[in-house]
């Protein structure tokens, strides 16, 4: 038998709580698609974060235990992935790409798979862990939050392959790449927003983790990914989708003062025959405001979406 | 929210109704709601859980809630929690809240016990040094085989879950606890000294909510019983009342409502 716990509860009118989350009185009146205080809301949420965190971390653990090279994972699936698509473009191109294409390339489909893999994961991450939503009351907006930091630390690893690659492509090392660092913040924000409005929608549509894939494979060939900008510009039926494509500004920004581009000594610019050396492209400020204003957006329809209809989920699983 | 409240009310239940909206499939799709776009209809079946339910309840008390499957006793916990939102009337609830539902505390079953304990207290609200002061109380607590504590929980019985699940839910220090069926896998001994943890927290003028099918559990803990049936409230009082006339009635029609699910 243990001793009696020597914390006296605290007397009632000294407690007035604000969200359902806290001690004190709660209220709970019919609401199912409304929403809460956001003040208090997101003041519980950040209590949470370490519950977020080790959630995150037993998932991750969880992924790899069972394979052979374990956490190498991360750095081998995006490599492997990288080959893929280089492969894939010299076939269509005919002819080999260089090493600053490699250099774009993986920059692009990192980050892209960044975004798509926190959308994806935190789609599903509702309804799997249905059994958390049945039994505790907490903000929901922790678990596609979750996701998204998932998504996070599986990408950092990847950037000691960006850098390598950054080098190895004779990119200019210029304190334009300090650049990234706003370019990711927005980055993380449109995902997170991305990951919640899905991760609400799944719950009443659970057709939708069948879709993502094939929708997140038509978006990766519209963004600037295997295209450069400037090739993506110079397209005519691509053209159009500059300030349509979110990730246009956002992924836009991040390759081009990732990698630079080209100067030709033959061809045209960025398809050059060859190269002769590779300049920097400052960061655009018309697509860093873009980016910002698309993530703002985005976050807040996301998040706001799935916060109204969080309440609905306990009914729905 | 302006409301009076007396300070040594628990929980205040105020015509409280709590109806699921479900839909014939079990697992809504795209399909099936462009099917259903298609011809113009909307499959929405409504099972009222709860119907009109009102009742108050003064810190320093265990409820036992009684009722056949179905009677809407788990969901009623549910929204006292704070998971379900009624879908009538207003549930007040004053003080911190613990749950022990059926289906223990949303445990990874991946985790050993001592990251569960450390994950349970996160969801709950507490700090990691809080956990850390609580651990070594919960652990010793549960009771459990040596070396248990650090395997993942996949490996434990029935029976130890619920312990570790118990001990976690009583140790966060809640003013009110909401139990589910937990005591059910658990043996003869560790009921007895769960009794008696629960009687010491109502000592401290904590609250207890205690659901079950089982009429032994409710006759030896609670105080005071509700008897639910089919989501309404049919008696409040003395738990030895509450059983007779719950035996009595289900000795009427026993077989009407043995088929349907628990909710």
């Amino acid at each position: 038998m243990t001793a009696p716990s020597s914390a006296a509860p605290v007397p009632p009118q000294e407690r007035r709580a604000e969200t359902e989350f806290s001690s004190g009185v709660h209220v709970y009146e019919p609401h199912r698609a409304g929403l809460p205080k956001l003040k208090p809301y997101f003041r519980e949420l950040w209590a949470r974060r370490h519950f977020a965190i080790t959630l995150a971390h037993t998932d991750m653990r969880a992924a790899h235990t069972a394979t052979f090279f374990g956490q190498m994972w991360l750095i081998i699936n995006p490599l492997l992935l990288a080959l893929v698509y280089l492969l894939l473009v010299d076939v269509i191109s005919g002819r080999p790409q260089g090493l600053w294409y490699f250099s774009h390339l993986l920059s692009g489909l990192f980050i892209f798979y960044f975004i798509s893999g926190g959308m994806i994961q935190g789609s599903n991450i509702v309804v799997q862990e249905g059994g958390l939503i049945m039994n505790q009351a907490f903000p929901r907006l922790l678990l596609p939050l979750t996701s998204v930091y998932v998504a996070v630390r599986r990408f950092l690893p990847t950037l000691s392959i960006l850098i390598v690659f950054h080098f190895l492509s004779g990119t200019p090392t210029t304190i334009d790449l300090f650049w990234l660092i706003p370019i990711f913040v927005e980055i993380v924000f449109f995902t997170a927003g991305l990951a919640s409005f899905f991760a609400a929608v799944q719950v009443y549509f659970r057709d939708m983790s069948q879709f993502l894939p094939y929708f997140t494979r038509i978006w990766l060939y519209v963004s600037p990914v295997i295209f450069t900008v400037a090739q993506i510009k110079h397209k005519a039926k691509l053209a159009q989708l500059e300030w349509l494509n979110p990730l246009m500004p956002l992924l836009g920004n991040w390759t081009q003062v990732f990698a630079g581009e080209p100067v030709c000594r033959t061809g045209v610019a960025p398809s050059c025959k060859t190269i002769d050396h590779i300049q920097t492209v400052g960061v655009s400020y018309h697509y860093l405001a873009a980016g910002f204003a698309w993530a703002a957006v985005v976050f807040t329809i996301g998040a706001l979406y799935y916060i109204s209809r969080e309440r609905d989920f306990a009914v729905r699983l | 929210m302006p409301s009076v409240f007396e300070d040594d009310l628990a929980i205040s239940c105020q015509n409280v109704s709590i109806t699921y909206r479900t839909t014939f499939e079990k697992i809504p799709t795209f399909k099936s709601a462009i099917v259903r776009l298609g011809r113009g209809e909307r499959i929405v079946r409504l099972v009222p859980a709860v119907k009109d339910l009102s009742f108050d309840l003064y810190h320093g008390n265990v409820l036992g809630i009684i009722g056949a499957n179905g009677a809407g006793k788990s969901t009623l916990l549910r929204a006292l929690a704070g998971i379900l939102p009624p879908t009538e009337g207003r549930i007040l609830v004053n003080g911190k809240v613990s749950t022990l539902l059926s289906l223990g505390v949303g445990f990874d079953r991946r985790l050993t016990g001592r990251q569960n304990i450390t994950l349970g207290g996160l969801a709950s609200g507490l700090s990691r040094p809080e956990i850390k002061e609580r651990a070594e109380k919960i652990i010793d607590f549960a009771e459990l085989p040596e070396g248990f504590i650090d395997m993942p929980m996949r490996t434990y019985s029935a029976g130890m879950g619920g312990r570790l699940a118990f001990s976690v839910a009583v140790h966060l220090e809640p003013d009110i606890l909401l139990i589910d069926e937990a005591l059910s896998a658990g043996d003869a001994k560790f009921k007895e000294k769960a009794a008696a943890k629960m009687a010491e927290l109502c000592g401290q003028a904590r609250t207890i909510v205690l659901v079950s099918h089982g009429l032994g559990a409710i006759l030896e803990m609670c105080n005071d019983a509700i008897w639910m049936d089919k989501g309404k409230l049919m008696m409040r009082g003395d738990p030895d009342d509450v059983a007779d006339a719950y035996t009595d009635f289900l000795g009427v029609s026993r077989t009407a409502r043995s088929t349907m699910e628990d909710v």
